[in-house]
């Protein structure tokens, strides 16, 4: 298996800017994948959520960690199907128990790790975690199911 | 096992469906012939896999793949049956 901390993001993630919530790849340890991310002050969104006062949507924190979750995924079943030549996306099915403990501000740098719990038929339950400066700020469980184009 | 060990179990897996899967229901209202999927519990594929990390958790069985889930996964009856035969088994 290839090292994925040295792979470009756009190689291991379908998605595309706007819409890619990881920055790097920090570390893969056994079936434990470790990101990170930072949303920059000048993003369009900060100018709503809120005037004045701005903090990073939860739903972005969730979409960041899912997408984490995905490179979990792909590192810990999907590399078996990539060596036969076809191409593996996860596609999150289901966010379970995720609290935001600590409002994430712009500029600061989120640490998102996601483990693999569980592997089961197509699906994968993942347990996700992001810190800012060594503190969670949201952690919970997701599944995502995978298919194969 | 015995009757009352046998019982035991069959409670002991209502409540784990009832709780871990966030069930609407009390878990005297399962029946033991209730289906688990096709629109008995109300449950579907996805919860498959939390069901099978609950039995890990709480039973120490292990599903090993969807081929095995497919016949144990079907019933209270089926899932009760596959943990007595591994903890038979496993002493």
């Amino acid at each position: 298996m290839d090292d994925l901390t040295k792979r470009d993001i756009a190689d291991l993630l379908p998605h595309r800017p706007p819409f890619v919530f990881v920055d790097k790849i920090v570390q893969i340890e056994g079936e434990c994948v470790t990101t990170s991310k930072i949303f920059g002050k000048d993003e369009e969104y900060f100018k709503g959520h809120f005037p004045g006062n701005p903090i990073v949507p939860g739903v972005l924190l969730i979409e960041s960690m899912a997408q984490t979750a995905g490179i979990a995924a792909l590192n810990a079943i999907g590399e078996l199907e990539k060596s036969k030549g076809e191409v593996v996306m996860f596609y999150l099915s289901r966010v379970i128990n995720v609290k935001f403990k600590v409002p994430v501000l712009p500029d600061e740098e989120v640490i998102v790790t996601a483990e693999i719990v569980k592997s089961f038929g197509n699906r994968v339950k993942v347990f996700v975690k992001s810190k800012v400066a060594g503190q969670i700020v949201a952690e919970g469980e997701m599944i995502l199911s995978k298919t194969v184009r | 096992m015995g009757q009352n060990a046998e019982e035991d179990l069959y409670v002991q897996v209502k409540t784990m469906l009832v709780k871990d899967l966030r069930l609407k229901i009390a878990p005297e209202d399962i029946k033991n012939t209730d289906l688990i999927f096709d629109g008995g519990l109300g449950l579907d594929s996805i919860d498959a896999l939390e069901l099978v990390v609950a039995m890990e958790k709480r039973f120490k069985v292990r599903i090993p793949d969807a081929t095995v889930g497919a016949k144990v996964l079907v019933s209270v009856d089926s899932i009760v049956s596959f943990i007595e035969e591994k903890q038979q088994k496993n002493g």
